[in-house]
């Protein structure tokens, strides 16, 4: 077994451009690790990325949030600017496993996993986030969140690539996030959801809604979408909301067996990320 | 009631300043020179025939060497007998030549290293050819697929008392229930591991987190055919149990394997192993039919109940025995009848779990009892007031006098404190389109040891050491609960000395004097600190004899005061360890006494508990919002410990209620054999637990004390399935009740 | 590859292969078996230790992510002979039965202390939301967290 932990992107890219089939990149590990023993791995290795300076950090600029790859959930709750701008990014990390957790585990990380019930991937999808990739090469490519996940467990990173950052774009916004697991706490969504609003005099300009464990990859809400759009917060009615909220998830899975539980939950749901707006 | 000096009151346990410190060596924290590791190859398949290819695995670097049925003795076993005068269906080996369940053992890694058996066991590749599984007891049921021999059915009980005709016929209305239970794991945070060596005289040592050494040693005796006396089995420090390491399994597989290779194996598994590939409680299908009188008394019940005894015959007959003997202890019915079967599914193997049947049994009777209320227009507390036991009713089948049972005076008491009418009567109006709110109360009995059903004794050597300090050689295995601690107050009253002074020992074959059963059947409290008074009282007589000889004082004249002899009108004072000397330096004999004991009562212990719960119906989700427990424990021996125990068994029954279950798709693979997806309660879903103790001071027990910590983890289930019932109108009863079981009765209710 | 770490207050260098998990390492090489492992996976919490100031699973930690980092560990909690005041807190509460899951406990617990001296009980819960106990209920945990969280100065 080999582990090497580059320092920066010039050290990250030589050992990408050594990684074969068994090359696995690191981060926080609490998902990589799970899979290994799963899949019965021996003999990986490991490239470390939590090093690498480059990955690091979440930088304020003119038109986008750029958080770096190694952000924890943690991290991305003690940011001030994160609470205040990037709402739905928040609670989706506060809500995220447990502390040790959440002082592991990271959005890169959450996102190159593509777990179907992924809490933050639901909401970049909503923000419509964008991925840099960076690659052996010494490349970097930017993809956009719903080309990035293509499917359950699937991205569109190949070999010798990594997840850098993930920049979401700035407007003036309002944004939720809401799930139903198991559980009050440590619970893995059964149904989640991100709502994203470009807010223009109190009307809401544009919504982005995904709803999330609803099939391989986030689900765009257009019905509810379509509702939203030119409203104010005051006019939401929440029986309409839950209506189309039911019917998205019938939409979304139509035979899988757990839609007779989906369709109830997305309603308390939705009720709840509707009385959390401001 | 009498004054105890040192029982009833809180001590800090003895052992939690080194667990606190991380200093407790369990048994993965120990390692022995040239020890082998041991991993276990568990079947993937549910019913199959296998090969082995172990080619690529016995090249790592490290690995010694691969065991399989070929290699193991062919002695089948039981492993729940823990007796010899105890027989049931020997179907167990060491290793199986055909997997039968997911979890099944197939095969046994030993290796010079965790790492080795870790990347050797990731290397082994197994053939599976698939025969028809049996993954739930419709199926086994109907015996068109048999996991073995010529009928699933693995045993059956049927018993019952009184005129069933006749009362029928008297009653108004008979309220019938049908209701499940699920598998589910016990959920030690220490996984299930056992280490066995070959000693310098060639005995056979193996060291067993388990509650059971005797059994263990009679277990290897019969499968290497060696004598008793070469075989030593010594309790170690143990992570939790539950029941789930009552069973030998690791102790007979190290010890086979230590046996085999003549070197110390230390056998280990993951989360994963202990949940699919040791035991699980027993799962259950029950319909209970009760008839009832419109004045509120029961006249008549039916309890009809399947098992899913899993792949091995294990308990099959103590679950059913079990679940029934908790039925006739309760209520006060005039007929009742029960008819039990057990199962064999290509599943885990069914094993003991805390309250033994209790919580299966309680989980579906008692959400009947309310139901029966609702039926008749009547308070369920009401109702059960009406039909609870009275102090000293006889046992309806044959048990043993309930004794000075108290449960009237838990409910009663209960519903006081939790006030109860007046929130059974209008916590319902808060209820809004979103949230439910409800409350509900279930009672439970539970035993005290063994007596009245199998051999119950035990042995104590009690010595008095010239250093003024006791040594108590008696066969307990702590599983955490404090049970050296209790025993350690016992013996402080009963010799009248300082608990610090005294050390209990841990049973070990070899050393400790032999008990009748292990820690097992909620005895060891019961029954061992009756011998411990026994001890105390004959070594206290030794005491005063000792003086009487030696220095010609009149027995009457002495008294004790702790740890130390002092004669009236005198103010002469010898202390224990200077009378032990005396002992020994003129009457040529050590300060100590070897006692035998049986306890000759099994008085009932009562539970009562009340619960109040918040229903999100719209997630399903339900928040326990109070809990109050009520115990008829007789006499606390430690309080701290004793709600220690209630607060612990409530986490662990809200689970069965809840959401703990493990869950089999149709060809028996575990869908959530991981602690992610199997939820058991963690610190943000458990409630606050109110705790009222009822120290009713059983008259033929010693000190007065009754069980509790089985006892705990039965009424809080039914409590909260009732209080769910209450605050939605549903008629639930398939445990547990997880968000989908609740969102779909509402939607079947509209 | 050679590991430079400090582990409970003391510099430790070794050799190993920076690929297993950070609780062999600290069970296998350094002796430390205080942490234990419950399930592997990160959800039960007995092997937390503290990295840099955060309580972590050292089952999800390989041990060449600690490089030239900062290791708490159930051995490292007492000072100059005394018990931490959690230790002190957890015994006189009667909050450990079988005591295997302890050690994470009490690692959680004091990596909320070294973050914020004085949790509410919400805090509290939250940093032990990652912790199995199927002995106490977490009762008489949370009892003498917050008795432990009355008395830090």
């Amino acid at each position: 077994m080999m582990f090497t932990a580059p320092a920066d992107e010039k050290e990250l890219q030589a050992a990408l451009s050594q990684a074969d089939e068994r090359t696995y990149l690191i981060a926080g590990g609490t998902d990589l690790l799970i899979h290994l023993q799963n899949r019965k791995e021996t003999d990986c290795s490991f490239i470390d990325l939590t090093k690498v300076k480059e990955l690091q950090g979440i930088r304020e600029e003119k038109d986008w949030i750029d958080i770096g790859a190694l952000v924890t959930m943690t991290e991305l709750c003690a940011s001030p600017l994160v609470k205040e701008e990037l709402r739905a990014l928040y609670l989706a990390a506060y809500h995220l496993g447990s502390e040790q957790i959440r002082n592991r585990a990271t959005l890169g990380g959450a996102i190159a996993n593509a777990s179907q019930s992924s809490d933050c991937s639901v909401v970049l999808f909503a923000y419509g986030a964008l991925v840099e990739i960076f690659s052996a090469q010494g490349e970097r490519r930017k993809v956009p969140m719903d080309q990035f996940i293509k499917g359950r467990e699937k991205t569109c990173l190949d070999r010798g690539e990594a997840v850098s950052r993930i920049l979401i774009p700035r407007q003036e916004r309002s944004s939720m996030f809401g799930k139903v697991g198991a559980r009050k706490a440590v619970t893995i969504a059964k149904i989640n959801c991100a709502m994203d609003f470009r807010m223009e005099e109190g009307l809401i300009q544009k919504a982005s809604i995904y709803l999330g464990a609803v099939g391989v990859k986030p689900v765009e809400a257009r019905l509810l979408e379509n509702y939203f759009q030119g409203k104010s917060f005051a006019e939401i009615a929440l029986q309409d909301v839950q209506e189309l909220g039911k019917e998205e998830v019938e939409k979304a899975i139509p035979t899988r067996p757990s839609r007779f539980y989906k369709r109830v939950a997305v309603q308390g749901l939705l009720e709840d990320m509707i009385g959390a707006l401001p | 009631m009498k004054q105890f000096k040192y029982i009833g009151k809180r001590f800090q346990r003895e052992d939690s300043l080194e667990r606190a410190e991380g200093k407790t060596k369990f048994l993965a924290d120990c390692k022995r020179l040239n020890m082998l590791y041991g991993k276990l190859i568990l079947s993937e398949h549910a019913h199959a025939d296998f090969q082995l290819d172990t080619e690529e695995a016995l090249k790592v670097p490290g690995v010694y060497k691969i065991l399989t049925y070929e290699d193991i003795p062919h002695v089948a076993y039981n492993s729940m007998e823990w007796f010899t005068g105890i027989q049931a269906q020997r179907d167990e080996y060491i290793l199986n030549e055909r997997a039968r369940f997911v979890g099944d053992r197939i095969g046994l890694i030993l290796a010079e290293s965790k790492e080795a058996c870790e990347k050797a066991w990731c290397k082994v590749k197994v053939q599976y050819q698939d025969l028809p599984v049996v993954a739930d007891l419709q199926t086994a049921q109907e015996d068109r697929i048999l996991v073995r021999g010529k009928t699933n059915l693995a045993y059956e009980k049927n018993i019952g008392y009184g005129d069933l005709a006749n009362a029928e016929a008297e009653a108004d209305f008979i309220v019938e229930d049908r209701g499940s239970t699920p598998r589910t794991h016990h959920l030690a945070i220490e996984p299930h591991i056992a280490m066995a060596e070959v000693d310098d005289f060639g005995n056979l040592v193996v060291y067993s987190p388990g509650q059971v050494v005797f059994a263990a040693q009679m277990q290897l005796s019969r499968i290497l055919h060696l004598s008793y006396a070469r075989i030593r089995v010594i309790k170690c420090n143990m992570g939790g149990s539950f029941g789930g390491k009552q069973q030998p399994l690791l102790e007979l597989t190290a010890g086979v394997a230590a046996w085999l290779t003549q070197r110390p194996v230390q056998i280990y598994m993951n989360r994963r192993e202990s949940m699919i590939g040791t035991f699980t409680r027993n799962g259950t299908e029950a319909r209970v039919a009760t008839a009832v009188r419109k004045d509120g008394k029961i006249l008549e019940r039916k309890v009809d109940t399947c098992f899913d005894g899993g792949a091995y015959d294990t308990n099959n007959t103590s679950i059913v025995n079990a679940y029934a003997k908790k039925l006739f202890r309760l209520y006060r019915i005039p007929a009742q009848e029960f008819h039990g079967r057990a199962y064999y599914t290509d599943k885990t193997p069914g094993g003991a779990c805390r309250a033994y049947g209790g919580p299966q049994n309680h989980a579906i009777t008692e959400v009947n009892i309310d139901h029966a209320a609702r039926v008749i227009g009547m308070d369920p507390c009401e109702f059960r007031l009406k039909n609870l036991v009275e102090p000293y009713d006889a046992d309806p089948v044959g048990g043993p006098n309930l004794g000075k049972a108290a449960v009237k005076e838990c409910l009663r008491k209960g519903m006081e404190a939790f006030h109860w009418k007046e929130k059974y009567a209008h916590i319902r109006e808060q209820n809004n389109d979103r949230y439910a709110y409800g409350v509900g109360v279930a009672c439970a009995d539970h035993g005290n040891g063994y007596f009245g059903a199998f051999p119950e004794f035990t042995n104590v050597e009690m010595i008095l050491h010239p250093d003024g300090t006791a040594l108590v050689k008696i066969a307990v295995h702590e599983q955490g609960c404090g049970t050296l601690d209790s025993l350690r107050l016992t013996a402080a009253e009963a010799l009248d000395l300082a608990p610090e002074k005294i050390t209990i020992t841990e049973a070990d074959t070899l050393l400790t004097p032999y008990d009748s059963a292990g820690t097992q059947a909620s005895r060891v409290t019961f029954v061992s600190s009756g011998a411990i008074l026994q001890a105390g009282n004959q070594l206290r007589e030794k005491i005063f004899q000792t003086l009487h000889e030696v220095e010609k004082i009149e027995p009457d004249l002495l008294y004790t005061d702790n740890g130390t002899v002092k004669v009236k009108g005198s103010d002469k004072t010898y202390t224990y360890g200077e009378i032990a000397t005396l002992r020994e330096k003129k009457m040529f004999d050590p300060l100590s006494v070897y006692i035998h004991y049986e306890p000759h009562s099994n008085p009932a212990a009562y539970a009562v508990s009340f619960a109040q719960v918040k229903v999100d119906k719209k997630t399903g989700l339900v928040e326990v919002q109070k809990l109050l427990a009520v115990h008829d424990i007789g006499q606390a021996v430690n309080p701290t410990l004793v709600e220690g125990q209630i607060q612990g068994g409530a986490q662990f029954i809200l689970g069965m209620a809840l959401s703990e279950e493990l869950v089999y798709d149709s060809k028996g693979n575990v869908k959530n054999s991981s602690l992610s997806k199997y939820h058991t309660l963690n610190v943000q879903d458990m409630p606050p637990v109110d705790i009222i103790l009822v120290e009713s001071h059983d008259e033929s027990s010693p000190f007065g004390v009754k069980s509790v910590g089985e006892m705990s983890a039965v009424a809080p289930g039914p409590a909260v399935v009732n209080a769910i019932n209450h605050a939605l109108g549903t008629e639930l009863t398939d445990y547990p009740l997880t968000p989908e079981r609740i969102i779909e009765a509402l939607e079947q209710k509209g | 590859m050679k590991i430079r770490a400090v582990v409970n207050g003391a510099a430790v260098e070794k050799e190993i292969d920076g690929s297993k998990r950070l609780i062999d390492f600290l069970r296998e090489d350094l002796g430390l078996t205080g942490t234990k492992e419950g399930c592997s996976e990160g959800e039960c919490g007995a092997c937390t230790v503290i990295l840099n100031g955060e309580a972590v699973p050292s089952c999800l930690v390989l041990a060449g992510q600690i490089q030239g980092g900062e290791i708490l560990t159930i051995e490292g909690l007492e000072k100059n002979g005394e018990l931490d005041l959690l230790q002190k807190k957890f015994i006189s509460h009667g909050a450990i039965q079988c005591g295997f899951c302890t050690p994470g406990f009490l690692m959680s617990a004091k990596a909320l202390f070294m973050k914020n001296p004085h949790p509410s009980s919400e805090e509290i819960r939250r940093a032990i939301e990652g912790n199995i106990c199927r002995c106490t209920g977490y009762i008489k945990i949370v009892e003498a967290i917050e008795d432990a969280a009355k008395e830090m100065e």
